[in-house]
């Protein structure tokens, strides 16, 4: 899995990409903790990712309860595999997916 | 299809989850697995062993085997330690409950738990496709129907014999089994389901609320149809002033408290044990973690109970086929094909039911009566083609969000929540026939025995689980509890083919209506989406 982290100010952004399996989410959810720290603004850019196993949704679960209280969390450029894996698992509704 | 067993032990940690997620995965892809339950399956086994891992560390090990059993392949996960269900999730993450319950409720296989020998085992079986039960019993009709006319060219007293030494028997024997899983059967649902609303964490404050208006609807429902009968047929022919009907309700509700324990069980009152249900739940609900033991034996009472009725319900085709034949041998015959009467009051009651449903979901959404029927249509031609909820359910909950707008959160909470418990339709069946019943054995009707009917036809059909051979223990409780002479039954469970066609329609429709409803007061419904054309 590859994980690029961006800051700038109060916006950050993850880009994920490849398969975010339960030995991989420790690394997605390491990023989450270091880039929601001072964010207003989270944004997952998820255009690379092709598969999310149960740890990464609940990596996802995690971000939105904090960013809840911080700001904003936004999910973009999900994939069909992926997207249909948030559709079932109700995640589609708990997430901002753009 | 060749499956090649497997036993393996792995460490309890996050390389390992993964092999077996993945093993599992080409598991299922070669059973055949629709992609959903693939998906839903591989993140139950996934959440499972991250809660072990969880709960015992990474120091834990688990053996993961893949095998058959009797021709049904499984998987099992076993982990030893302490006694910790991974299926019973703890900490609420929202109204709802936990996100990952909604995996298990929504996934056409079920997981379950059992605790063996120092052991945590979670297994997960997967059925082989087999005939719908409702061509069974339509062929086991049509070879009853196909044998009587033995009656033509055997003589009289070989028919004789044949329905005294061995249908009568068989009869007997089929309702004595019956009888002994239909109590138990009451009891574990009613206290499984009310310990389930008192644990927060299975179904949090909206899935509470949620029940209580399920349960009210199936007792309106109920009513209205008892109302109907008594306003347009002449049936009550026992007249009480308003002190008798008075009396008669009190004297009900102190009938309601059984002598002992036992009492209720050895007399067949299924009102007494719906009390001792509530009772002993509340208790143990109020108790807490110091009754934690009995919560699970009355959790894992429910699974065995129903297990053993789905097994006893494999015979169902031959005990219709019994029943049908004793039926045309003894020349009841005449009474079943009198049975139109009822069919035909109960459809007319449904369909009136069904409108004042409709127009109170169109007026209060303002949406068009006609929108809304034809989005709702396609979910009651499934039900009505095949009489089988589990059928008509994914229909059900994808018309539920991508036409009437209402959350999948909600859809995915509600409609299996629903779908169990919320059926209007079947109460409506119950207090139809059994009104029908007591009339046609000339029993005394009067106003009193109808609110006890309608309050008994609603317990049943609230607390009966749908699983196969339901339907059959809630005839003989209704019946025995409302003193309908038992050999009604007989009819009942014929008569109850043609009916499950309408019932599972129409229930999947009500369900529908109900959950606009509730998704709107929940703020969980999109206008724009229910009113479009």
């Amino acid at each position: 899995m590859t994980i690029t982290k961006n800051i700038e100010g109060s916006k950050s952004t993850i880009v994920l990409g490849g398969r975010l399996d339960t030995v991989t989410a420790p690394e997605f959810e390491a990023a989450v903790m270091e880039c929601s720290e001072n964010a207003e603004e989270l944004v997952i850019d998820l255009k690379d990712l092709d598969y999310t196993s149960s740890a990464g949704l609940r990596v996802f679960l995690k971000a939105q309860k904090i960013m809840m209280k911080k700001g904003s969390l936004k999910v973009v450029n999900v994939k069909e595999e992926v997207m249909e894996i948030f559709e079932i698992t109700g995640f589609s509704e708990m997430l901002d997916i753009e | 299809m060749k499956i090649t067993s497997v036993k393996k032990d792995y460490g309890l940690n996050a390389a390992a989850v993964d092999e077996v997620s993945e093993d599992f995965q080409a598991f299922l892809i070669q059973l055949g697995a629709k992609k959903k339950n693939i998906i839903l399956s591989r993140l139950t086994v996934e959440e499972v062993l991250l809660d072990f891992i969880d709960r015992f560390g990474e120091d834990g090990k688990f053996t993961y085997t893949k095998s058959k059993f009797l021709g049904k392949p499984y998987i099992s996960l076993r982990v030893e330690g302490e006694q910790f269900n991974p299926l019973e999730k703890g900490n609420a993450d929202d109204a709802f409950g936990n996100w990952s319950n909604s995996l298990i409720s929504n996934c056409d296989y079920t997981p379950s738990y059992s605790y063996e020998r120092g052991a945590n085992v979670v297994t997960m079986s997967f059925a082989k496709k087999t005939l719908n039960p409702i061509f069974k019993l339509i062929i086991a009709i049509a070879a009853a129907v196909l044998v009587s006319l033995l009656k033509l060219v055997v003589p009289e007293d070989v028919i004789s014999f044949i329905m005294a030494d061995v249908l009568d028997p068989l009869y007997n024997a089929f309702l004595g089994i019956m009888a002994t899983v239909e109590l138990p059967l009451v009891f574990f649902s009613v206290a499984c389901g009310i310990l389930g609303i008192g644990n927060n964490s299975v179904f949090g404050k909206i899935g509470r609320k949620m029940i209580i208006r399920f349960s009210a609807i199936v007792f309106a429902a109920t009513a209205f149809a008892a109302a109907v009968i008594v306003l347009l047929f002449n049936i009550v022919n026992s007249a009480e002033d308003a002190g008798f009907v008075l009396k008669g309700g009190l004297k009900m509700l102190l009938e309601i408290i059984p002598k002992n324990l036992a009492d209720p069980f050895s007399s067949g009152n299924a009102m007494q044990i719906v009390l001792m249900a509530i009772v002993i739940s509340i208790s143990v609900i109020i108790l807490g973690e110091k009754a934690g033991t009995i919560s699970n034996l009355i959790n894992e009472g429910n699974r065995l109970i129903v297990d053993i009725t789905k097994n006893i319900c494999y015979l169902m085709p031959f005990f219709v086929f019994v029943v049908i034949l004793n039926l045309i041998w003894s020349s009841k015959i005449r009474l079943f094909l009198k049975m139109w009467v009822p069919i035909a009051v109960y459809i007319t009651i449904l369909i009136l039911f069904y409108a004042l449903s409709v127009l109170r979901v169109s007026f209060r959404q303002k949406v068009n009566v006609f929108v809304l029927m034809k989005k709702m249509l396609q979910t009651f031609l499934i039900g009505l083609g095949t009489a089988s909820s589990t059928a008509a359910n994914g229909e059900c909950s994808e018309s539920l969000n991508k036409q009437m707008g209402v959350k999948k959160r909600f859809v995915d909470f509600g409609q299996p929540t629903g779908s169990v418990i919320f059926m209007p339709s079947t109460a409506i069946g119950f207090v139809v026939c059994a009104i029908y019943m007591a009339y046609y054995y000339e029993m005394k009707i009067s106003l009193s025995w109808i609110i006890i009917s309608v309050f008994v036809c609603s317990f049943v059909a609230i607390a009966t689980p749908p699983v196969p051979g339901g339907a059959i223990a809630a005839y003989s409780l209704i019946f025995t509890q409302l003193n309908i002479p038992a050999a009604g039954v007989a009819i009942m469970i014929s008569l109850d083919v043609i009916l499950d066609f309408i019932s599972t329609a129409f229930d999947g429709s009500f369900l529908q209506l109900e959950l606009i409803m509730q998704a709107d007061s929940n703020n969980m419904l999109n206008h724009k989406i229910l009113r479009k054309k």
